[in-house]
């Protein structure tokens, strides 16, 4: 899975495009104007500031170079106003959960049952928003399907830990300490346009 | 928060009563030897530090709070020490070991060289101990409890930059205790002075990645005098640390997702194309400033940051810069496991394995963090009680510098999804501890906010400004909505930022890649 998720350089790019279409054949239809939750912008490579840019200049000592607007930035998800507002959405529920996990993974350590209440409950918040992100694209089912086990893994981690099986936890807290850093590394290709 | 506000305040007042007594003195040395180097003494705090003891070989007390020494008796212990040396302009004119003794007693420490610098603070134990060397290279006085004891060091201790071990033994038969770097600010010191001119490195590097409790320092220009003179002058005449020209402010320059590996198609032997891999040219922009400092701020080395492609590309171009850089960790660098070559390529400078850590630049204190919340501390590397967050706000609190800046890979908030909620706690911390400045990458544009509160609400006077600055080489992404507080923002542009580093305030402005033509500028208040 790693391996899939280094791709050198070159794999990106032609990735990028086969995620370009599948956002433009699906994705970008279920996108409303970027209008909410901020000021209204025009999207991705036609953003620019409130000055004035002048026109790109050779850059001594470099191989010539083309013009800046030749080469903006793609559409990428990582810009896709859609999947932003879902993240947005999610912003409080994640960094609780985050305190929540902590607080588990003390639990566990200590055999404290109660430590890890918190973490079922904040992991329902997580898995209520998921068929939002579902539907955003091709973007948007990778992201979910990569949180969507995290989470199974969270609750059953909380479950049996509350009810005192600290031996069962400790296995499922295993497998969650490593899996938290490849979903992570998942959302951050998707988000890329890998 | 104002100056005069802030002066009205006991914390403030001394700290204002400290500064200026600090600032006299050093004009009073410097009036007393004409022709005297403006070059700072150089504070370290140990990278490692552990005691081992016979009586227990097989087991590290590397986590200890108490460094301990004892001579053969019941058992035998000794104390290790391990500093990492960089950014020197040349070999110190002296060197002192300086440890705070929880005991008293006439028997003097006695200081030996360790060539083996490959211990680490997690593995020593009695059964691993690299050997000291055969002679003494400095001695301690009379160890009085709760009290400084320093041992200068023989004059070829400390040569330039490399990793230097020391090792302390004592010829009591009862226990004698120093602090550890565990302790704060009664951490043991490594400090080294200089006679020749030179470009000021940063004043002060703390050193180590601990996991419990924070390693702090407090050096020579911020440290409160044990007597002061009853003033409100706010600290204005603290000469500056640099040299170059004496009057001016250090100069500090930021930038993150910085270079192609070679293998990219568009690596073009460093020279990048259009649109990617300008490494080189954002290295070139910074050596027209010659900066006091770089902040390399994550994802330093694409795709996965291995060390033969940090070898290749990074450094041949930003690693220029690689004694003065302050680099901070990204996600592309735990593409490698446990960002191994990360941490190889910058080695102390980088704090490993947790990666997080302070500095002080001038005026200024400087903190590096790990946003990359999942790959430390059980995957729960920044929550609320983690060991960075309370890290964090001890450092914070340790250093009560007029202006501080927080710098790390992920933004709290960007114009896209590339902000992180993970780290919402840390920015919780630098808000209650009035940071000034949160410097990020991780979105390849240039997006500068603000001050904002950690939920995101405008708070000109206290809040934290943050500013992204993912235009060190790589690519460019864009924007989707842009958010509240927002107040610059521009895609597609490669380029870094330069930060002066005045004593209460900075300017800032944006020096861009020619090709990508853009500008920003302006100032900040530090609170």
């Amino acid at each position: 899975m790693m391996a899939r998720l280094w791709l050198n350089y070159a794999a990106r790019m032609s990735l990028s495009v086969a995620v370009l279409l599948a956002l433009a054949a699906c994705a970008h239809g279920s996108t409303s104007p970027p209008t909410s939750g901020g000021v209204p912008v025009p999207t991705n490579a036609s953003l620019s500031s409130s000055s004035s840019v002048p026109a790109p200049a050779a850059q001594p000592g470099a191989q010539p170079l083309g013009s800046a607007a030749a080469v903006a930035a793609a559409a990428i998800p990582g810009d896709d106003p859609a999947i932003q507002r879902w993240f947005l959405a999610i912003d409080k529920a994640k960094w609780v959960l985050n305190n929540a996990y902590l607080k588990a993974v003390q639990g566990v350590s200590r055999q404290s049952a109660t430590d890890c209440q918190p973490l079922g409950q904040t992991v329902q918040a997580i898995v209520a928003a998921l068929p939002k992100v579902q539907n955003l694209g091709a973007a948007g089912a990778r992201i979910a399907a990569a949180v969507t086990p995290l989470m199974t893994n969270m609750g059953q981690l909380a479950s049996s830990c509350t009810i005192g099986d600290f031996p069962t936890a400790r296995t499922i807290l295993n497998t969650v300490i490593p899996q938290q850093g490849n979903v992570q590394a998942t959302i951050d290709s998707v988000l890329d346009g890998d | 928060m104002n100056m005069s506000a802030a002066l009205r305040r006991p914390r403030f007042r001394l700290l204002a009563l400290a500064a200026l007594t600090v600032a006299a003195a050093v004009l009073s040395v410097y009036a007393a030897a004409p022709g005297r180097s403006a070059t700072s003494p150089l504070s370290l705090t140990p990278t490692a530090d552990a005691y081992v003891d016979s009586s227990n070989a097989t087991t590290n007390f590397g986590t200890a709070t108490v460094l301990q020494q004892m001579s053969p008796g019941t058992s035998t212990k000794v104390t290790y020490l391990k500093f990492v040396v960089s950014g020197l302009p040349g070999a110190p004119t002296s060197a002192t070991l300086n440890l705070t003794s929880e005991v008293t007693g006439q028997t003097a420490s006695k200081v030996f060289a360790v060539s083996d610098t490959s211990w680490t603070e997690q593995t020593i134990t009695w059964n691993n101990r690299p050997a000291p060397g055969s002679t003494s290279i400095g001695s301690t006085g009379a160890l009085t409890s709760g009290q400084m004891t320093s041992a200068v060091l023989a004059n070829n201790a400390i040569t330039g930059d490399g990793t230097y071990s020391f090792a302390v033994t004592n010829g009591a038969t009862a226990v004698r205790t120093f602090d550890s770097k565990e302790q704060g600010p009664k951490a043991p010191t490594l400090v080294l002075n200089f006679s020749t001119p030179t470009s000021s490195p940063p004043t002060t590097t703390t050193g180590g990645t601990p996991t419990t409790t924070p390693p702090t320092t407090t050096p020579p220009t911020t440290t409160p005098p044990t007597t002061t003179p009853p003033t409100t002058t706010p600290p204005t005449t603290t000469p500056p640390t640099t040299t170059s020209p004496p009057s001016s402010d250090p100069v500090i320059m930021l930038g993150g997702d910085i270079a192609c590996a070679p293998n990219d198609p568009n690596f073009n032997n460093l020279n990048g194309q259009p649109g990617k891999c300008h490494m080189k040219v954002t290295q070139g922009i910074e050596r027209t400033l010659n900066p006091t400092a770089v902040l390399a701020l994550g994802d330093e080395q694409y795709n996965s940051g291995n060390s033969s492609d940090f070898l290749a590309s990074y450094d041949k171009t930003w690693g220029a810069f690689k004694q003065n850089t302050f680099p901070t960790v990204g996600n592309h660098e735990y593409g490698t496991s446990n960002a191994g070559g990360y941490f190889g390529y910058f080695g102390g400078a980088a704090h490993g394995p947790n990666g997080y850590y302070s500095f002080d630049i001038g005026a200024w204190h400087l903190v590096s963090i790990n946003t990359e919340c999942t790959r430390i501390n059980s995957a729960a590397g920044c929550a609320a009680g983690s060991p960075q967050d309370t890290w964090l706000q001890a450092d914070l609190a340790a250093h009560n510098n007029a202006c501080t800046l927080v710098f790390g890979h992920r933004p709290r908030w960007s114009s896209n999804s590339f902000a992180s909620s993970d780290i919402a706690p840390l920015m919780t911390d630098m808000y209650n501890a009035h940071v000034d400045i949160y410097a990020a990458g991780h979105s390849h544009s240039y997006e500068r906010f603000s001050a904002q509160n950690p939920s995101g609400g405008s708070e000109p006077t206290r809040g934290v400004t943050q500013l992204v600055v993912g235009t060190g080489g790589s690519f460019f992404t864009g924007f989707g909505t842009v958010v509240a507080n927002s107040q610059r923002h521009q895609s597609n542009i490669f380029g870094v930022l330069a930060l002066t580093l005045h004593p209460n305030s900075w300017d800032y402005r944006f020096m861009a890649d020619s090709s990508t033509p853009f500008t920003d500028s302006g100032s900040g208040t530090c609170h």
